[in-house]
């Protein structure tokens, strides 16, 4: 039991030490949330969160700084973000020392011509020191904007070059031309996430009906979160898992296991400590992004017990699964190809994007039997509805009975790998 | 210390031990010296607990490695031959764990891992994460894993591939020191002078068999008198060994194409009959003689070198 703490242990500062994508993982879910919010969470939401006032200084004057300027001041994006520009930095410090903005964006010069070069482009930001919360919501905000468009950047930076010759004047536009850049542009976006795409698709179809009917019952904005984050939180949990399992894989592969083997560590310990540590990763995440989501987006968490004994569920199945999953895989590859079938398929089947009380009878009845259906709706049904434990009884069991079925699967599977000719 | 009698292990087709039996006492060391593919691994893995001979018995300190073996791993140390270490974390913290899984903690732990990262000259990078070190010092660091809690029975498996002279040479002192505080030490290598310079007892391994046993010593006499003569050129195997029957005591010990191997006594005096003899039947460029030494007796057993 010591050497499973210990491998446990081992392996979550091994994480620590390099999260790698898992911290863009854990803005994922609030990314979608906003996207959310911006397509149908006004026809829900009464009340509205003020919007947090923005300074943006453009000392580039380029193409790209006066698109960064109109993303920021997107109708999608006032609801969060109020911006205007000045024209200096004089003109800022005297608005934030009389309390009329958060925080100043600045472009540097170059800003513009770094980007089309494929260099490192830098955005300067600037909190006003006299206000706590607010710059800290817009830096947040702002550094997720830029995560993601790192990805993007990396996606294209073809067609942006194509553009910086059109710009130069070295290649005459012509029609072709642009439709070339267009079409590179929607292939980077595609190819930017299976997510993204698949976002996309949820909205149109799933629209929700514009009476705002009570299913949906958000009269705040805490509540729009409180209905739709749960789902995300789980979609991202099942991504970050795969990679915490493949990495797992990478070990076995490398020899790692073997070599804890050679030493007092027996095949439990190592089987144990690995489903200990995955299991331990996926819950600690859960509530530390669960909780930075109540305070992002003012949802109330009540209830706590309910909501432990759901997230703990979610997080032993989503374990079991990965750990069942690479104790079959041949390959890392082979695993993450079935772990990313398996997991678009209870996405969509759970009602991640939409949660499943607005599915069409028979779809709920299948959401919720399906673990991270069931587990989404009990948390909000405690979150949203406001229901008890005894009241969401049938959600917690099917919940963990997936659980336990999983963690036995990934005890066959991982024992058998295990044991050695 | 060690005890293994009769070890046979087959993967499919391949037959990796056939018969394998050998004992080490306390404060000895202990060659295998072989050619890729010989079974060195497969025999450390089966003193590890990790492989399972299909026949056959392995004893550590007493304890029966096949029915125990994490009794048995107790006092087992071990270097794998891929280094095998967690690249994001630094060198403290993979000793750190290792010694932990051996169940030292604390202070004791601390000052272990201080010793063994100063002993292998890491202690003034001990600090980054592993995956910046060059592959001398991962090596050194993989050794370094598989003593640190000082075991009574040390296994290496071929630790110092990609070692230059100096780092080679302080390793094998240290082994020597360790096997002096009275551990029972198995080294794997194919590099011949490693084994004539470490080891107490040297056994010649190929195709899952010992082929010799004994003291460097012992291993030369048994190498006998006899030189080994190696043409080379271009040959034709397939049409027959050439007659010898007029040169007693000359062996072929290999026909290739491109060489063939002889084993005979006063080499010198018989060179110029054998070149006579094979001249008929190919033509020489280029004539070698081998003192008499634990590599020829090598090639005497296994019609390999080493290094093939
Ligand atoms: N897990 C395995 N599955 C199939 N064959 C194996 C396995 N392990 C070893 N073998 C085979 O057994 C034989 C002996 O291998 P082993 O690794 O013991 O050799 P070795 O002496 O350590 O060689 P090297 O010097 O290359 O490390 C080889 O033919 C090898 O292909
Ligand atoms: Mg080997």
């Amino acid at each position: 039991m010591r050497a499973a703490l210990l491998i446990a242990s081992h392996h979550l500062k091994r994480v620590i030490r390099k999260p790698g994508l898992l911290l863009l993982l854990i803005a994922v879910p609030f990314t979608l949330a906003l996207i959310e919010y911006a397509a149908f969470g006004k026809t829900v939401a009464v009340g509205k969160l003020p919007p947090v006032q923005i300074l943006f200084l453009d000392e580039d004057d380029s193409l790209a700084s006066r698109f960064l300027f109109q993303a920021l001041s997107a109708d999608q994006m006032r609801e969060f973000i109020q911006a205007r520009s000045v024209g200096d930095r004089e003109e800022a410090k005297r608005m934030f020392q009389k309390n009329q903005a958060s925080a100043l964006v600045v472009t540097p010069a170059g800003f513009g011509s770094h980007l089309l070069d494929g260099q490192e482009a830098e955005i300067q930001f600037y909190g006003n020191p006299v206000q706590t919360f607010s710059p800290q919501i817009a830096a947040s905000a702002l550094e997720m904007l830029v995560l993601i468009a790192n990805q993007l950047y990396g996606e294209v930076a073809e067609p942006l070059k194509t553009i910086k010759s059109f710009t130069e004047g070295d290649v005459p536009t012509s029609e072709e031309g642009v439709a070339r850049v267009a079409v590179q542009f929607f292939q980077g976006f595609q190819k930017f996430g299976k997510l993204g795409s698949l976002q996309d698709l949820e909205v149109k179809l799933q629209r929700p009906d514009r009476s705002g009917e009570p299913a949906v019952s958000g009269s705040t904005p805490g509540r729009f979160f409180a209905f739709i984050f749960p789902g995300l939180l789980i979609f991202a949990l099942f991504f970050i898992s795969q990679i915490l399992a493949v990495r797992l894989l990478r070990d076995r592969m490398r020899g790692l296991q073997r070599r804890i083997l050679m030493t007092r560590a027996s095949r439990g310990s190592i089987l144990f400590g690995g489903i200990l540590y995955l299991v331990a990763a996926l819950f600690v995440l859960l509530l530390v992004v669960g909780f930075l989501a109540s305070l992002v987006f003012g949802i109330q968490l009540r209830d706590p017990l309910s909501l432990l004994i759901l997230t703990l569920g979610v997080s032993v199945f989503i374990a079991g699964l990965q750990l069942t999953i690479i104790g079959m895989a041949k390959t890392d590859r082979g695993a993450s190809f079935a772990a990313g079938v398996i997991i678009m398929f209870l996405a969509l089947l759970g009602g991640t994007f939409i949660p499943a009380e607005n599915y069409p009878p028979f779809f709920q009845a299948l959401a919720f039997r399906i673990p991270n259906g069931a587990a989404q709706q009990g948390i909000i049904d405690v979150l949203v509805h406001h229901r008890s434990l005894g009241e969401i009884g049938s959600h917690v069991i099917t919940t963990w009975i997936w659980a336990t079925i999983f963690l036995w699967t990934a005890i066959r599977a991982e024992g058998r790998r295990l044991k050695i000719g | 210390m060690i005890r293994i009698s009769h070890l046979n292990k087959s993967f499919g087709e391949v037959k990796a031990l056939r018969g394998i039996s050998f004992h080490v006492e306390a404060g000895e060391i202990y060659g295998l010296l072989g050619p890729n593919g010989a079974g060195k691994t497969t025999t450390i893995g089966v003193l590890c607990g990790l492989v399972i001979p299909d026949s056959g018995e392995a004893f550590l300190n007493g304890v029966d490695v096949i029915r125990a073996p994490v009794e048995a791993r107790r006092h087992l140390g071990v270097v794998p031959q891929e280094v095998t270490l967690y690249k994001e974390l630094s060198a403290r913290d993979n000793l750190g764990f290792f010694g932990q899984l051996y169940g030292l903690r604390g202070r004791e732990l601390k000052a272990r891992v201080d010793g063994v990262l100063t002993r292998m000259s890491l202690a003034d990078r001990s600090r980054e994460p592993v995956e910046r070190f060059s592959g001398g010092m991962l090596r050194r660091l993989n050794i370094a894993a598989g003593i640190l809690h000082r075991p009574k029975v040390l296994l290496l498996d071929e630790p110092t591939v990609g070692l230059d002279p100096q780092t080679r040479a302080a390793i094998l002192d240290l082994i020597r020191s360790i096997a002096k505080e009275g551990t029972a030490v198995v080294y794997t290598t194919h590099y011949m002078d490693e084994a004539e310079r470490l080891c107490d007892r040297i056994a010649i391994i190929d195709h899952g068999a010992i082929l010799a046993e004994g003291t460097l010593a012992q291993l030369k006499q048994a190498a006998g008198e006899r030189e080994i003569v190696a043409l080379r050129g271009t040959f034709r195997p397939d049409a027959g060994p050439p007659d010898l029957s007029s040169l007693p005591g000359v062996e072929i010990i290999k026909m290739t194409e491109e060489e063939i191997l002889f084993s005979l006594a006063n080499a010198e005096r018989q060179v110029s009959s054998i070149l006579e003899k094979i001249g008929a039947v190919g033509e020489v460029r280029e004539v070698a003689i081998r003192q008499p030494s634990l590599e020829n007796l090598f090639i005497k057993l296994t019609g390999r070198e080493l290094r093939d």
